[in-house]
């Protein structure tokens, strides 16, 4: 369990930063892209969490740790319904 | 130009975050309000995106490395998720001057925290026990931290960690990576929310998440060679300069 959330966090936290250091070049170079990398970036970051919540479910449940997948459950229910309020 | 100095404020809150072991929040927030004119909810939805990424990069490490409690985490992080998506929602309506005074406080708490540490009157004199207990008055810290977060874009991690290490018995280092693991989804609660109001800058954020990513590496470097515990001190008597700062501007009239 313990590397597939390792993963999820580094890919998202780098993804991320990658996204808007490219966006921070682009702005400090004048060029259009910023604000679409800028946003792509913070995107990425946002979807981190709840990856995070569900790969954690996933392999909680797999470990027959059903009390603290259910936890993880209902945690990436709260931050879901968060998300899309905003998204929509 | 700004992008530049954005990242710069980044790389301060970075630096030293990693080197006084507190979270950037009380740093980026006060520096964007009072040095770049940024409103106060708009400087907030930036920290918490920074926090989203800093505490994803730094839980990576520890879940790797098993220190992170990942099953407490997830019974925490239930009630800091829910306890950010109060606070965040509070703070649409609440009056920006009383926000302004609350972070004070945080500020000259945490500069209480900072300078008890540096005394070693800290919490890491934990009894090291691995069996977890104190569940209740964890879980009301943990709503407690998740109120905080949300309203002023703070992680949370310095009200949590107390309760953690003395209450519910949790091994200082393994608290600090489940406190890591904890934030950046109370973050996410909280952000997603002001999103939601229009008050996440993208464009804002992007260069305070570069400069904080560079000032952790280059303040993981520094951390062996510099007496940063002696710097504690110091740095315990700004966070009372920033807290006081913001409580004149409220009073003096400030934004």
């Amino acid at each position: 369990m313990n590397q597939a959330v390792a993963r999820v966090l580094s890919l998202g936290s780098l993804g991320g930063l990658a996204l808007c250091a490219a966006a921070t070049l682009a702005g400090a170079l004048g060029l259009g892209a910023d604000v679409w990398l800028a946003r792509a970036g913070v995107m990425v970051l946002f979807a981190t969490p709840p990856v995070l919540l569900a790969v954690t479910a996933v392999a909680l449940r797999r470990e027959g740790a059903r009390r603290h997948a259910l936890a993880a459950g209902a945690a990436l229910v709260a931050l879901l319904s968060a998300a899309l309020r905003a998204a929509f | 130009m700004t992008a530049i100095l954005l990242a710069l404020v980044g790389v301060s809150a970075g630096l030293l975050g990693a080197l006084m072991g507190v979270g950037g929040g009380v740093i980026i927030v006060p520096a964007l309000t009072e040095l770049f004119g940024v409103p106060f909810r708009h400087a907030v939805g930036a920290s918490l995106v920074v926090i989203i990424m800093s505490s994803s990069a730094s839980s990576a490490t520890f879940v790797a490395r098993g220190t992170t409690d990942i099953r407490a985490g997830v019974l925490l992080g239930l009630a800091t998720i829910g306890g950010a998506l109060v606070g965040s929602a509070v703070a649409g309506v609440a009056p920006v001057k009383a926000l302004r005074i609350l972070f004070a406080a945080v500020t000259l708490y945490s500069a209480v925290m900072l300078w008890r540490r540096r005394h070693g009157a800290n919490e890491s004199s934990a009894a090291e026990s691995q069996e977890v207990r104190g569940w209740g008055p964890g879980l009301g810290a943990g709503g407690a931290a998740g109120v905080l977060s949300g309203l002023l874009g703070v992680g949370g991690g310095v009200f949590m960690m107390p309760v953690m290490t003395l209450v519910m018995r949790i091994p200082f280092k393994v608290a600090a990576a489940t406190s890591n693991f904890l934030i950046a989804a109370t973050a996410a609660a909280g952000a997603y929310v002001y999103w939601d109001r229009g008050e996440v800058d993208a464009l804002l954020a992007a260069p305070v998440v570069v400069g904080v990513f560079l000032g952790a590496r280059l303040g993981a470097t520094l951390l062996p060679r510099i007496p940063a515990q002696r710097l504690q001190g110091v740095f315990a008597g700004f966070l009372v300069f920033v807290g006081g700062r913001m409580i004149w501007s409220v009073f003096g009239g400030g934004r």
